[in-house]
């Protein structure tokens, strides 16, 4: 499911990129990225290569690396609360 | 998410207070119909409310509602409402005509000053539980959106920057 949305984000980032393209700016293999985006789960170092290429661009992709880089666990779930609330909120107003 | 929204809350004591159908919610809390249809659906799911002959009541187990009132959750919904009055005072304009809704003052006190401080916070105490006491011999038709929402208390500067620096 993650894996899902990251991928949608990143197909929107770079506006539909060919997979000559992503290979390019990912450097994972094309046989690779036509498996993942078919479903095959990422490994963790293809995940933080996307996630790296989101965040350059990306302020709350920033967020979240930062947030995982510096807050201690307390404050991390603090965070995660904070968000989820304001997530579910969010869906309440929207039904 | 483990708590409940201010806003599922609102509702909550909405029904606790005798609300029992979702017209009677929304004149109570100022919420649109469909809103309150939705939070009182939530309020279903928790198992916090349920439905007896067609009118809504507390359910008469306490296990959930005891879950929902940890102190944790309750420090996240206490946070929602304290954000919401920050908020709120900022958002009034122009500056000088603000209604005073949220005041903050840092101060060094001797111990005396605190002393008399504290007690004129205990009076604050003491007033609003004698409006309680007396809501009970004089009831009078309470708006639950027309509470007021008042917060008071003190902590040492050093105490508070303390907590922001914990992460």
């Amino acid at each position: 499911m993650l894996q899902k949305v990251i991928m949608d984000q990143f197909q929107k980032k770079f506006s539909n990129p060919t997979y000559k393209e992503m290979v390019e700016l990912t450097g994972i293999e094309q046989t690779r990225l036509f498996r993942i985006k078919n479903g095959t789960a990422m490994r963790l170092e293809e995940f933080e290569k996307i996630l790296k290429l989101m965040s350059e661009t990306s302020n709350p992709m920033n967020l979240f690396f930062d947030c995982y880089k510096y807050l201690d666990q307390k404050t991390l779930s603090e965070v995660e609360q904070s968000i989820s609330r304001k997530i579910a909120l969010a869906k309440l107003r929207s039904n | 998410m483990d708590g409940l929204l201010a806003v599922e809350r609102m509702v909550l004591e909405s029904i606790a207070k005798g609300s029992t159908n979702e017209l009677s919610i929304v004149k109570d809390t100022s919420l649109s119909k469909g809103f309150v249809s939705t939070l009182v659906e939530n309020l279903i799911d928790y198992q916090l409310v349920e439905l007896e002959k067609r009118k809504l009541i507390l359910t008469k187990t306490t296990q959930n509602l005891i879950q929902f009132n940890k102190a944790d959750n309750v420090k996240m919904e206490l946070k929602d409402l304290f954000e919401s009055m920050v908020d709120n005072h900022y958002a009034q304009s122009p500056l000088e005509e603000r209604e005073q809704i949220l005041k903050m003052q840092k101060i060094w006190l001797t111990d005396y000053e605190f002393k008399v401080m504290k007690s004129m916070m205990s009076n604050i105490e003491n007033y609003i539980k004698s409006i309680r006491k007396d809501r009970l011999l004089h009831p009078e038709e309470e708006i639950l959106s027309e509470q007021r929402v008042i917060f008071w208390g003190s902590d040492t500067y050093s105490n508070l920057i303390e907590s922001t620096l914990a992460a």
